[in-house]
């Protein structure tokens, strides 16, 4: 059997320097610090969660941003997004743009509804009182 | 065709500061562009379009919600045009005497033996609905003389269940937190089970591995706990489910609770079996600090479905 090359994409070979650097940041990659940051980020998430059950606004807007900062450090230093060179990226950016895409394009579908989203109960229309004699 | 123990991965460079940190060598020498890992990328690119696409739909769902859809004393898209100014008696503890207490709110409501035991069952969240003031009153009253613990409530209306709240969401966000703790432990083990295997360390990866899938597992369990206490477990009062159990097809909000979770949860499912198999071939010795493709891109996909709970945890459990 002959060897035959392996298939290789046109990416540029990491240079000395950068494999140095590369290897000394992921020799001491935080992982155990990152796993205490999510657990400290899940546990005010839920705090936050409790003390702004009230607030739709604050609470929405919290939350959100507090998921996507521990989404963003799995995907940093768990899925090694931060020693991956560019092509990642351009393979998740179309996904990502579609994504943003369709969830503008689904927005006016819940923002811009006919009823007020404040609409009271109805109240039924009471019976008229009998006439007296 | 190339050997299944042919390198996958060139030599990792090593630095002489690892060795004085207990870290022998890199964990990865800059991600090279191997065709697998590119295609492992499209799939998470793929699956990214997926769950857009369902957390999508959950978000349009609960906008589009009438402001009316759910309530504290019907249960979902109860017409509550002439139902405004009803209240309802909220049972907290049924008392020593349950009998006694079923009694009293039959003779108040004239509701059946079934209904009524879901009344006791569902305590200490347990509604009696479709009272006027006067005979909420007066059953609250009653209640309370025979032992039991009953307060009158007005109708109050949500577009969507809120988080918290008994009377309309039955969802436990103790139980997810803890869970979502275990999943992102899982994550840290992955982690660190391709942080080992890029270091030569055969015995510590296999070890990381078996952690992932038995966390992993855990996971599913209370998952599957979560579901049987929904489906079947326990009594929910009306403003969560007419018939006091938690199914697909009670509300929108459970066909979305269950359509989302339930393929997050096939995803980690197929997680766990493909981390299982991964685990047996690491004990094989089938990898190596230059061989472990398959343990890279196992913990790619651990680690997406990782990112997708933390997002649906809040999206679906914490707003």
């Amino acid at each position: 059997m002959t060897e035959t090359a392996e298939p290789t994409l046109p990416v540029a070979p990491p240079t000395p320097a950068m494999a140095e650097a590369a290897a000394q940041a992921e020799a001491h990659a935080p992982y155990l610090k990152v796993l205490f940051g999510l657990m400290v980020l899940t546990i005010l998430e839920y705090g936050y969660a409790r003390f702004f059950k009230d607030a739709t606004g604050p609470l929405v807007f919290g939350l959100v941003l507090m998921a996507a900062v521990k989404a963003s450090l799995v995907g940093w230093y768990f899925m090694h997004l931060k020693f991956e060179r560019l092509w990642v990226f351009l393979v998740l950016l179309p996904a990502c743009l579609l994504a943003l895409i369709l969830t503008a394009l689904l927005f006016p579908d819940f923002v811009m509804r006919q009823e007020p989203l404040d609409e009271p109960v109805r109240q039924a229309p009471r019976a008229p009182a009998p006439a007296t004699a | 065709m190339a050997p299944a123990d042919a390198p996958t991965h060139p030599a990792a460079p090593t630095h002489p500061g690892d060795r004085a940190h207990g870290h022998p060598a890199a964990d990865a020498s800059p991600a090279p562009a191997t065709p697998g890992k590119v295609a492992m990328w499209l799939f998470l690119a793929t699956e990214i379009m997926f769950f857009t696409g369902l957390i999508g739909s959950y978000i349009v769902c609960r906008g589009g919600s009438p402001p009316t859809a759910y309530s504290n004393l019907y249960p979902p898209t109860t017409p509550l045009d002439r139902l405004g100014d009803s209240k309802g008696v909220v049972l907290g503890a049924p008392g020593a005497d349950p009998a006694r207490a079923a009694e009293a709110i039959a003779a108040a409501t004239g509701k059946g033996e079934a209904a009524i035991a879901r009344v006791l069952a569902a305590a200490p969240h347990g509604v009696v609905n479709g009272l006027t003031e006067e005979g909420a009153t007066k059953l609250a009253e009653g209640l309370n003389r025979l032992g039991a613990k009953a307060e009158v409530v007005s109708l109050k209306t949500s577009s969507w269940p809120r988080p918290y709240d008994p009377a309309t969401n039955p969802l436990s966000i103790d139980l997810t937190t803890v869970n979502t703790f275990i999943l992102i432990c899982s994550s840290a083990t992955m982690v660190l089970a391709v942080s080992a295997i890029q270091r030569g360390r055969k015995a510590k990866c296999s070890l990381y591995l078996l952690a992932t899938v038995v966390l992993g597992g855990v996971f599913l369990g209370v998952q599957v706990f979560e579901y049987h206490e929904l489906l079947e477990g326990r009594i929910y009062p009306p403003g969560i489910s007419p018939t006091g159990h938690f199914r697909p097809g009670v509300s929108l909000f459970a066909s979305c609770f269950f359509t989302v979770t339930g393929f997050h949860g096939l995803h980690v499912a197929a997680g766990v079996v493909t981390l299982l198999l991964v685990f047996l071939a690491s004990l094989t010795g089938r990898f190596s600090s230059r061989n472990f493709a398959a343990v890279e891109y196992a913990g790619l996909y651990w680690h997406f479905v990782d990112v997708v709970w933390i997002l649906l945890f809040t999206i679906v459990y914490l707003v």
